[in-house]
């Protein structure tokens, strides 16, 4: 599957090819436009388009002739691979929303870079005087989009980067999106979310931090990083095993069968790369895509904990409190399960938690990612340099203010 | 429904707590722990709500508590739930005497 490196790159080619071709008449230079502009627009609505450039591409594709140019031309191309772009971006609408501002602005650049090259190439073919419905329309997007062919041709650092169209089915890609979706899903839905989502999330995220770093760690000492790297992730891992460990008597009841159903998936998909030899840059990136969206799903998880025990939600087995509790509560059952009078069982929770969200940050910061080099405007046939990256992170306590809610119902 | 199988799914709790709490670079213990979870899970689904039970001296042990219980009641669970306790009680031998 191309990624959107590899997209760009051909997009920078073919553009290159288009004003190498120059449209030969005014009738071939209006050709095409129908299809660029609709897919530049998919691109440019997820990242915070120019204003003026959005009203003449909806413009343009009200006017301009709706035929594509040939199939072998430059600008079927460019269309085309616009259209797997933009695909490619919404399909992953969440990496595209983490790749900050600094990314979505490097994207819209190079599509805009694209637009105003293209229509000042078509601008040539088409004369001033042409009656050519749209010709005004392609002036004004040319100089709407001037000051993005003056910026440098930037590819978006990772994760964007190695977006490609979707997981591929059956892969560790689609495992590992199912799970993410539905784990925050449920996390993040107070009605929903049970004991059982919280310790089996945990439990997942602590299995894909260990399946990284025995990546990591194998061959030993291949890459300068690599030990500290798969030291770290093995740190998150022992750490979020910890946050999975609730005691016994505490519990949050309900019902999670799909979150039973993709963690198994994962944990299936995870095992089968345990069986095979993990070289490939393919199963290298998946599973650092892994550890990313477990990083995420980490978030939901201790936004949702923080919210059920401020909200005094956490249920605690009778049997566990004492016989001093079933004195001071006539009427209890040994086999009851009441709203935990303390804050004990919540605290440590909390607590674990946090410490694994931040030892899963630190490793995140620590793990091998591709790098475009620096400098721009290089061949798009360049491959990647892996370095290192070291960015230290701030670990920001996540406590919740809000006021205690209303409790949940104890037939769950 | 039946307070044995309620301590079943309870002595699951112990074993699936008493995993967790080890420290494995293996991460054997770690897989371990989340089939007990999904067995756990299982079973509240057909309405089995778990009740405390104190701590057998091993993973094993719990494991093996559970089991005897559910086989009073074998009707009542899932029939999914008997091969992942079996493979379970194979596997967790291993490691629940560390």
């Amino acid at each position: 599957m191309a990624t959107v490196e590899t997209l760009l790159a051909a997009l920078h080619d073919r553009t290159g090819e288009y004003i190498s071709e120059h449209p030969a008449t005014s009738e071939a230079a209006k050709l095409g436009w129908h299809r660029l502009a609709l897919n530049a627009m998919r691109i440019l609505v997820m990242t915070s388009p120019p204003a003026d450039v959005t009203t003449i591409l909806k413009q343009i594709l009200r006017h301009v002739d709706p035929r594509d140019a040939p199939v072998n031309s430059a600008m079927t191309a460019i269309g085309y691979t616009l259209g797997v772009l933009a695909d490619t971006v919404n399909s992953h609408p969440d990496t595209l929303k983490a790749a900050g501002h600094a990314g979505r602005t490097q994207l819209r650049s190079c599509i805009l870079g694209t637009l105003h090259h293209v229509a000042a190439i078509t601008l040539q073919a088409l004369p001033a005087d042409s009656t050519v419905p749209g010709r005004n329309l392609i002036r004004d997007l040319a100089d709407a989009t001037e000051a993005a062919a003056y910026a440098p041709w930037r590819t978006p650092h990772q994760p964007l980067a190695g977006l490609s169209l979707g997981p591929t089915p059956g892969s560790l890609d689609q495992a590992v999106d199912r799970w993410a979706r539905c784990a925050t899903d449920i996390l993040t839905s107070p009605s929903r979310v049970t004991s059982y989502a919280f310790q089996r999330t945990a439990a997942t995220i602590a299995r894909v931090c260990f399946a990284a770093a025995a990546v990591l760690t194998e061959p030993a000492g291949e890459r300068a990083g690599d030990h500290i790297a798969g030291s770290t992730l093995a740190a998150a891992a022992q750490a979020w095993q910890t946050a999975a460990d609730w005691p016994p008597e505490v519990r949050l009841g309900g019902r999670t069968t799909p979150l039973r159903q993709r963690s198994s998936e994962l944990d299936q998909a995870l095992a089968g790369l345990a069986h095979v030899a993990v070289s490939s840059l393919t199963e290298h990136e998946a599973l650092f895509g892994a550890v990313l969206r477990a990083e995420r799903v980490s978030a939901s998880y201790q936004a949702a904990l923080v919210q059920v025990v401020t909200s005094h939600s956490l249920w605690v087995s009778v049997e566990a409190l004492g016989s001093h509790y079933l004195t001071r509560h006539p009427g209890t059952a040994r086999a009851d399960w009441v709203i935990d009078p303390g804050t004990l069982h919540g605290e440590a929770l909390l607590s674990a938690s946090e410490r694994a969200g931040a030892a899963l940050r630190q490793a995140v910061d620590h793990i091998h990612r591709p790098v475009t080099p620096a400098g721009w405007a290089r061949s798009p046939r360049d491959r990647p340099v892996w370095e290192t990256i070291t960015a230290s992170r701030q670990l920001q306590r996540r406590r919740s203010t809000n006021a205690p809610g209303p409790s949940r119902g104890m037939g769950r | 429904m039946s307070h044995e199988l309620s301590q079943a799914l309870g002595h699951l709790r112990q074993a699936a707590h008493q995993l967790l709490v080890q420290t494995d670079p293996t991460g054997q213990t770690l897989r371990l722990a989340c089939q007990i979870l999904d067995i756990e899970n299982s079973l509240e689904e057909v309405g089995i709500r778990p009740v405390w039970v104190a701590a057998a001296s091993s993973a094993a042990d719990s494991t093996i508590a559970a089991i005897r219980l559910l086989t009073r009641s074998p009707q009542a669970v899932p029939s999914d739930v008997w091969p992942a306790l079996e493979n379970l009680l194979t596997e967790v031998g291993d490691h629940g005497h560390r």
